[in-house]
C-alpha cells in the first residue's frame, strides 16, 4: 500500500479500489488492449526519437472532470480537457453549499490528494462557519477563475472548448472502414471523441465527467430546458453512442436554488467593506436575521491542527509521531505538515486590475432566517460568492436530499413561495435537473468495458454516481490514478515514457 | 399581490453591454427597474474583442461615461492595457482604447449592478410581450412569471431563435455554451414587429504561451495614465503587450483551398454579415490583390494565457481554422483552445424605430443593441443609455431624449440606423460624423454631461469637475491671448529648432501655438519667465483642448457655422401622422420611405435614403405654408 496523499501530510489511506476492487470495479482489472494498439506502438517506436506519452480526453470541466484532467497531467499524461463553454470551466454548477459529509479530516483527505495549484483555488475561494457546522461555502465565480488559472498552467494539460456529441472506439471506426490514422503521427488511438462543430479528437483514452448531461432536462417552474446545467447547451448524440457500446443507464434528479438578491443595504456593506476587522472575521446578517461569523476555509482547517498539535496524541503515547520514511506504510498525520501545504492566501498583485472576488479579508458568511408560515421553520442564506450580490437559498441544516446533498426546492415544488421570500422575488429561481448517469460504470467512475471490450472510457463524478462536490472532487482523482495505472501497463508495450 | 405577477416600472430583456446601460439608467433614474437575462453568470460578457473603445467606437464610451453611463468606468476597472490611437494624427480621430480582463469587467458590471439601488436581477427566458391598444403592458417568462410594466427594453443581442455555425455543422445556441432565446421572437412577430436575420463571427482563441512573440511586434500601452470616466483616473498598473503579425500568401492559399466549406459559400447561414468586421474568408473573397492582413494577437485577461486573434475571424471547419493559424507567421505551434464560430440571429430592422428607439409599432417598448443590427460593446452600450433612459422617460410620462447628429456620435449612431436602416450589422466609424471635429473624444462630458445632470444621471459634483475644466479652459486660453513672446534671439532659437519662422516682432502666445510645429510645453518655453509659471499651471486636459482649439479653430468655426446655419431645417418637426400620400410634388418612393420611417424633422428626413433634395424642398415649403412647423425641442449645444 502506497501513499497516495504524502504531500498535504495526512495520515495514510488505502486506496479504496485496491482495498476492494470486486466491488467497486465490476469488470476486469487487467485492461483491455486494443489490437491496433501494439501495430501502431512498434511503428511508433520504428521512429526515431519516438517515444511519446499517452493522451486522455477529458469530457465536461466541472468539479471532477478538473481534479481529474489535473491529477492526470500531474502524473505525466498529456490531457485535453474538454468543455463546453471555457467561461464556465470549473465552476461548480449549482449552489454554493459544500457538505463536509466525511468531517474535517475527510475534507483535508480530498485536498490532500489534490495537485497544488487546485487545491488552493478551493482553499482560497472557500469560506466556513465554525466547526460544528459541517459545511463550506465556496465563491463559485472565484473558484472558477482560479480553477482555469492553475489548468491551464499545468504543463502537459490542454484545454479545448467544444460541445462533445459522439464517441467511439477505435474497433467502431475500423468496423466502420474509418480506420485512418486520428493523431498527426500516424496512428489509430483507441479512442475518438466527435464534436458538434464536426471535430475528431482521439486519445489512448477518455473520461467522461459531463455530470447530469446526458439526457439532462431543467425544469423551471412551467419551462423544461435541455441541458445537465441550468442555461447550458446540450450535447445529443453521446448517450447514443455510449449505449451503443453496451452502456446503461440510470435516471437521477435534483432541485437547485433558489437564490435571492442580497437583503439589505446593510448587509451588503458588511459584505463589502475593505477593512478587515481585528479577529479577520466577518459576519452577516442584522434585519433579523441570525448571521454566523465566518471566516476562510483555510483558517478553519489551520485552526483544527493548531488545535490537534496542543493535543497529546493517546495512541502513540502523548509523542506527535513525525512523517514515515518513504517506505513506510505507517506515515500518520503531521499537524505541521498539513498547516504548511494547506498553504497562505494567494494574493492579487497590487499592479493588476482590482478584482472584486479577490479584495483581502473579504469573507461573507451565512444568515439563518426563520421564514414565515408554510415553509421550513428554518432556511440558509448563504452567500454566493463575493462579485454576484446573491443569496442562495436552502432549506434547514436538519434537511439534507438523500441524493445529492443540500439543495433547494424547486419553484414548482410548493412547500413554501418559492418564487417569492421576505418579498423580493427570486433573482435566480430554483429549478429541477433531471439526467441520467451510467451505471455499468460502477458508482463514483470505473473501467468501461463495452460489448466488443475494445474501449477504454472511464466515468467520473456526477456521471459517474458520485454526490456532492466533494465526493465529485475525490472521485475524479480517483480515476485519474485508475485511468494512469491501466495507460502504465500499456507502458511497455507502446513505448511511452 | 397574485403568486408569480410582479410590477415594475421598466423591465429590461437583456443583461449584455446594451442591457447593463438601460437597466442602470432606468434605475438611477428613479424607476423600479427589472433587469431579466438568461444566465445571472454571463453579464456584461464579452464575446468577441476583449477591448473597449478604439477609433469611433472610443468617442462613443466617452459620450456613454459623459452621460452617466457606467462602460467607461467599468473599463478603467478592468482594463489590462490602455492606449491613446491616432496621437500623431488629427484631433477628431483620436481615440482611446483598452483591452480588458474579460472576467473581471464582467464581475464589475455585476458588483455595479446588485448595488444599485431600484433595481432587481432575474434570470429566467422571456418568452412573450402582453400588449394591448398598442402598448406594452408586461413581459411573460418561460417560467410562468408575469412581469407588469410601464416599458420595456429589448437587448437580446445575438439570442433570439440563435444558432451558432462552423462549417457545415451548427446547432441552437445564442453564444456557444449559452441557450438562445426559443420564443420571443413569435411574439414580436405576432406584435407586427418585423425580423431579419444578421449573422456575425469570432476568431478563434490560441494558448497565449505557444506564440513565438519573437516573429511579431509588440505592442505596449501607454505609460501615462490616462482613463475613460471623466471622473476619476485609475491608479497606474501593470500592462499586458499585444503582438502583431500578419497573413501571407501562404495563409491565404490555405483559406483559398477550403473555402467551399465556409458557411459563407455552403450557405449554412443565411444571415447578412459585417463587412467592416470581415471574416478572413470575405477578406479574401473582397480584397483577392491584398497579399497580407494584420493579425492582432491580445489577451483575454490576466488569469488566463488564452489571446484572441483579431483579423482571423471565421468560421470555417476547424481543422482549417488550425491550418490557418499555422501558416501565420509566430503562431505556427500555436495551440487552438476555442474555435472560431459564426452566430446566426433574429434582429429587429431600426426603422421601425423612433429616435429614441421607441417601437413605432408598441408604444413603451424600445429596444437596444445588437438586436438593433449593430454589432460592438459600444454601439451596444450607447443604444442601451438611450433606450433606458427612453423607457424611464416614457414610464414618468415625461418627452423622450434625442441626440443630434452635431451633438454626439451617439446622435449619429441612432439617426443612421433609424433613418437610413442597416443591411449588415452596423459599426461607428468617425467617417460616419459630418462634425467630427466638434465630436472629440476630450470634449464629450463638456457637450454632454449638463445633459445628463438634467435626467438626474450625473451629480452636481461631477458636474462641478465638468465646469471646472470648462472655467480653466476659459482663464488659459484669455492667459494665451494676453501673454506676449518677445522676438528676442532666445526665442527665435527655439523657433529655428522647432522648424519655424522666427518673429520679427512680438506675438501673443495664442497665436504662435496655431503654428502646427508649437505644443504647449514649446509656449511654455518661449513665454518670459515671468508668464511661465501661471502658463504651466494648465491641467494636461485642458492643454489638450487649448492646443487642438489653436490649431483647428478654423475648421471648427466652419462647422459650428453650418451647424447654425442648418439648425431650422435639421430641427423643423413634421407631424407623427403627417399624410405624405396627399402632398403633391414628392416622387413615389419619397413619399413611400417617408411614410414608413416616419422622420421626427426635415433633418431626418433630408437623411432617409431615396428621399432627394427637391423632396426636401417640397416637404419644406408646404410644412411652412401650412403652420404645421414647429420646432422639435432638442436639447441645446453647450460649446456655443
Ligand atoms: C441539481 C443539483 C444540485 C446540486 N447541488 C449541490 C450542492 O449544493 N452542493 C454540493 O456539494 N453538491 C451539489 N450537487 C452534487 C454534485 O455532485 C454536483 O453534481 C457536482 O457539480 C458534479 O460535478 P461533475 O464535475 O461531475 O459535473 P458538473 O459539475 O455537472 O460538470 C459537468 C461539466 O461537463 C460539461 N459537459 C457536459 N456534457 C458535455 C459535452 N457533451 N461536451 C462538453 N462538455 C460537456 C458541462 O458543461 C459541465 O461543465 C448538486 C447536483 C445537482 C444535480
Ligand atoms: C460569435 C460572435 C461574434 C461577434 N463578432 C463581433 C465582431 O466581429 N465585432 C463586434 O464589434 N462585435 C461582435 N460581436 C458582437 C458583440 O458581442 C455584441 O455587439 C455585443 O455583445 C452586443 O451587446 P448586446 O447587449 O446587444 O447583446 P448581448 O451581449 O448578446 O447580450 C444579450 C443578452 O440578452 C439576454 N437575452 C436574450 N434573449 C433573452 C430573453 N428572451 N429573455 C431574457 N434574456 C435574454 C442574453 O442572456 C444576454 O445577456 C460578436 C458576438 C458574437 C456572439
Amino acid at each position: 500500500m502506497k501513499c497516495n496523499s504524502r504531500d498535504l501530510g495526512t495520515k495514510c489511506v488505502p486506496n479504496k479500489d485496491e482495498e476492494k476492487p470486486q466491488t467497486k470495479r465490476p469488470a476486469k482489472k487487467e485492461p483491455v488492449v486494443v489490437s491496433t494498439r501494439s501495430e501502431s506502438a512498434k511503428a511508433e517506436r520504428q521512429r526515431p526519437g519516438g517515444v511519446r506519452r499517452p493522451r486522455v480526453l477529458v469530457v465536461g470541466g466541472g468539479v471532477s472532470g478538473c481534479a481529474c484532467a489535473a491529477t492526470l497531467a500531474g502524473s505525466g499524461v498529456e490531457v485535453t480537457l474538454i468543455n463546453n463553454a471555457l467561461d464556465g470551466l470549473g465552476q461548480p454548477g449549482y449552489g454554493p453549499v459544500v457538505a463536509v459529509d466525511e468531517g474535517w479530516d475527510g475534507l483535508v483527505e480530498t485536498l490532500s490528494a489534490l495537485p497544488p495549484a487546485l487545491r488552493a483555488a478551493w482553499l482560497d475561494a472557500s469560506t466556513a462557519g465554525d466547526e460544528e457546522s459541517p459545511f463550506f461555502y465556496v465563491d463559485r465565480r472565484m473558484l472558477s477563475i482560479e480553477t482555469k488559472r492553475a489548468l491551464e498552467d499545468l504543463p502537459g494539460l490542454e484545454l479545448r472548448q467544444a460541445l462533445v456529441t459522439d464517441i467511439r472506439s477505435a474497433s467502431d471506426l475500423r468496423a466502420a472502414s474509418e480506420g485512418v490514422s486520428n493523431d498527426k503521427s500516424g496512428r489509430i488511438r483507441p479512442v475518438v471523441v466527435g464534436t458538434a462543430f464536426g471535430e475528431s479528437i482521439g486519445a489512448e483514452a477518455a473520461v467522461l465527467a459531463v455530470g447530469l448531461s446526458l439526457e439532462g432536462e431543467v425544469r423551471v417552474g412551467d419551462d423544461v430546458l435541455p441541458g445537465g446545467r441550468y442555461g447550458e447547451t446540450r450535447a445529443g448524440g453521446l448517450r447514443e453512442a455510449l449505449e451503443r457500446m453496451g452502456a446503461s443507464f440510470q435516471g437521477r434528479t435534483m432541485d437547485v436554488g433558489p437564490w435571492f438578491p442580497m437583503p439589505c443595504e446593510e448587509q451588503w456593506k458588511a459584505a463589502c467593506s475593505l477593512e478587515r476587522s481585528p479577529t479577520g472575521e466577518r459576519t452577516t446578517g442584522g434585519c433579523d436575521r441570525r448571521s454566523v461569523a465566518t471566516r476562510p476555509l483555510r483558517d478553519l482547517l489551520v485552526a483544527l491542527e493548531r488545535k490537534r498539535l496542543d493535543t497529546p496524541c493517546r495512541e502513540c503515547d502523548g509523542r506527535r509521531e513525525q512523517i514515515g520514511a518513504d517506505d513506510g506504510d505507517e506515515i500518520r498525520r503531521d499537524p505541521e505538515m498539513v498547516m504548511r501545504n494547506l498553504g497562505s492566501p494567494t494574493t492579487w498583485p497590487d499592479n493588476y486590475p482590482p478584482a472584486p472576488h479577490w479584495i483581502q479579508g473579504l469573507h461573507v458568511g451565512r444568515a439563518i432566517l426563520h421564514t414565515s408560515s408554510g415553509g421550513p421553520s428554518l432556511a440558509l442564506l448563504s452567500p454566493d460568492g463575493v462579485a454576484t450580490g446573491e443569496m442562495y437559498l436552502s432549506e434547514g441544516e436538519s434537511h439534507r436530499s438523500e441524493e445529492d446533498g443540500p439543495g433547494g426546492r424547486c419553484v414548482s415544488d410548493g412547500g413554501y413561495e418559492p418564487t417569492a421570500f421576505d418579498g423580493s422575488m427570486a433573482s435566480r429561481p430554483g429549478h429541477r435537473v433531471a439526467g441520467l448517469i451510467l451505471k455499468t460504470f460502477g458508482r463514483g467512475g470505473g473501467l468501461a468495458v463495452g460489448q466488443d471490450s475494445s474501449a477504454t472510457i472511464w466515468v467520473t463524478g456526477r456521471a459517474g454516481g458520485a454526490t456532492g462536490y466533494l465526493e465529485s472532487l475525490a472521485s475524479g482523482v480517483r480515476v485519474a490514478r485508475d485511468v494512469k495505472r491501466v495507460l502504465s501497463v500499456h507502458a511497455d508495450s507502446d513505448g511511452w515514457i | 399581490m397574485p403568486r408569480g405577477e410582479w410590477t415594475y416600472d421598466v423591465v429590461v430583456v437583456g443583461g449584455g453591454h446594451a442591457g447593463c446601460e438601460a437597466a442602470l439608467a432606468a434605475a438611477r433614474m428613479g424607476c423600479r427597474t427589472a433587469m431579466v437575462t438568461l444566465h445571472l453568470d454571463n453579464i456584461a460578457l464579452m464575446p468577441c474583442n476583449p477591448a473597449i473603445g478604439g477609433v469611433g467606437k472610443g468617442q462613443l464610451t466617452r459620450e456613454i461615461d459623459a452621460l452617466g453611463g457606467e462602460q467607461g468606468r467599468n473599463a478603467d476597472r478592468a482594463f489590462i492595457q490602455l492606449k491613446m490611437l491616432n496621437t500623431s494624427k488629427g484631433p477628431a480621430v483620436r481615440a482611446l482604447r483598452a483591452q480588458a480582463d474579460k472576467r473581471l469587467y464582467e464581475d464589475w458590471m455585476k458588483v455595479v449592478l446588485s448595488r444599485t439601488p431600484n433595481l432587481d436581477l432575474l434570470q429566467g427566458e422571456v418568452a412573450s410581450l402582453d400588449v394591448s391598444r398598442e402598448t406594452i403592458r408586461s413581459v411573460r417568462l418561460a417560467d410562468g412569471r408575469c412581469v407588469r410594466c410601464r416599458a420595456a427594453v429589448l437587448a437580446t443581442g445575438t439570442f433570439l431563435r440563435g444558432k451558432v455555425v462552423v462549417g457545415d455543422r451548427s446547432y441552437p445556441a445564442g453564444r456557444v455554451g449559452e441557450l438562445p432565446a426559443r420564443r420571443l421572437s413569435a411574439s414580436l412577430l405576432a406584435a407586427g414587429i418585423e425580423l431579419d436575420r444578421f449573422q456575425s463571427a469570432t476568431p478563434p482563441r490560441v494558448d497565449g504561451a505557444t506564440i513565438d512573440a519573437d516573429r511579431m511586434v509588440v505592442q505596449q500601452g501607454d505609460s501615462q495614465p490616462l482613463s475613460f470616466s471623466h471622473w476619476r483616473v485609475p491608479a497606474l498598473r501593470r500592462q499586458v503587450p499585444c503582438y502583431l503579425t500578419h497573413t501571407t500568401p501562404v495563409t491565404h492559399e490555405v483559406v483559398s483551398a477550403h473555402l467551399h466549406l465556409s458557411p459563407l459559400k455552403s450557405g449554412s447561414v443565411s444571415g447578412k454579415g459585417p463587412r467592416y468586421c470581415p471574416s478572413i474568408d470575405r477578406k479574401l473573397i473582397n480584397f483577392p490583390e491584398k497579399e497580407r492582413h494584420p493579425v492582432f494577437v491580445e489577451p483575454e485577461g490576466v488569469t488566463t494565457r488564452e489571446m484572441y486573434l483579431q483579423g482571423l475571424t471565421t468560421s470555417l471547419p476547424v481543422f482549417v481554422q488550425e491550418k490557418i493559424i499555422h501558416a501565420t507567421p509566430g503562431l505556427e505551434k500555436a495551440r487552438l483552445i476555442r474555435p472560431g464560430y459564426a452566430v446566426e440571429y433574429d434582429y429587429l430592422p431600426p426603422q421601425q424605430l423612433t429616435l429614441g428607439l421607441e417601437s413605432k409599432t408598441v408604444k413603451g417598448l424600445f429596444s437596444a443593441g445588437q438586436v438593433n443590427g449593430t454589432s460592438g460593446y459600444e454601439e451596444a452600450a450607447a443604444q442601451g443609455l438611450v433606450a433606458g433612459i427612453n423607457a424611464a422617460l416614457y414610464a414618468q410620462d415625461e418627452p423622450p431624449f434625442f441626440l443630434r447628429r452635431d451633438q454626439a456620435y451617439i446622435g449619429v449612431l441612432i439617426d443612421d440606423l433609424v433613418t437610413k436602416g442597416v443591411d449588415e450589422p452596423y459599426r461607428m466609424f468617425t467617417s460616419r460624423a459630418e462634425y467630427r471635429l466638434l465630436l472629440r473624444h476630450d470634449n464629450a462630458a463638456e457637450r454632454l454631461s449638463h445633459l445628463g445632470h438634467k435626467l438626474g444621471l450625473i451629480s452636481a459634483e461631477q458636474l462641478v469637475i465638468v465646469e471646472k475644466k470648462q472655467q480653466g479652459l476659459a482663464e488659459f486660453t484669455d492667459l494665451l491671448d494676453t501673454v506676449q513672446v518677445r522676438a528676442c534671439e532666445d526665442s527665435n532659437r527655439v523657433l529655428e529648432e522647432l522648424g519655424t519662422m522666427p518673429l520679427e516682432e512680438s506675438q501673443s502666445a495664442a497665436k504662435l501655438l496655431r503654428r502646427p510645429q508649437v505644443t504647449y510645453e514649446d509656449v511654455i518655453r518661449l513665454v518670459g519667465s515671468s508668464d511661465r509659471e501661471r502658463i504651466s499651471q494648465a491641467p494636461p486636459e485642458v492643454v489638450e483642448q487649448l492646443e487642438i482649439q489653436a490649431r483647428y479653430e478654423g475648421y471648427i468655426r466652419r462647422q459650428m457655422s453650418e451647424i447654425r446655419h442648418q439648425r431650422a431645417t435639421e430641427t423643423l418637426g413634421i407631424p407623427a401622422d403627417f399624410d405624405y400620400w396627399s402632398l403633391q410634388g414628392l416622387t413615389y418612393e419619397a413619399k413611400d420611405k417617408m411614410s414608413r420611417i416616419r422622420p421626427a424633422t426635415l433633418g431626418q428626413a433630408s437623411r432617409v435614403p431615396g428621399v432627394s433634395p427637391a423632396d426636401v424642398s417640397v416637404l419644406l415649403i408646404h410644412l411652412h405654408r401650412s403652420q404645421l412647423q414647429r420646432s422639435v425641442e432638442m436639447p441645446e449645444m453647450s460649446f456655443e
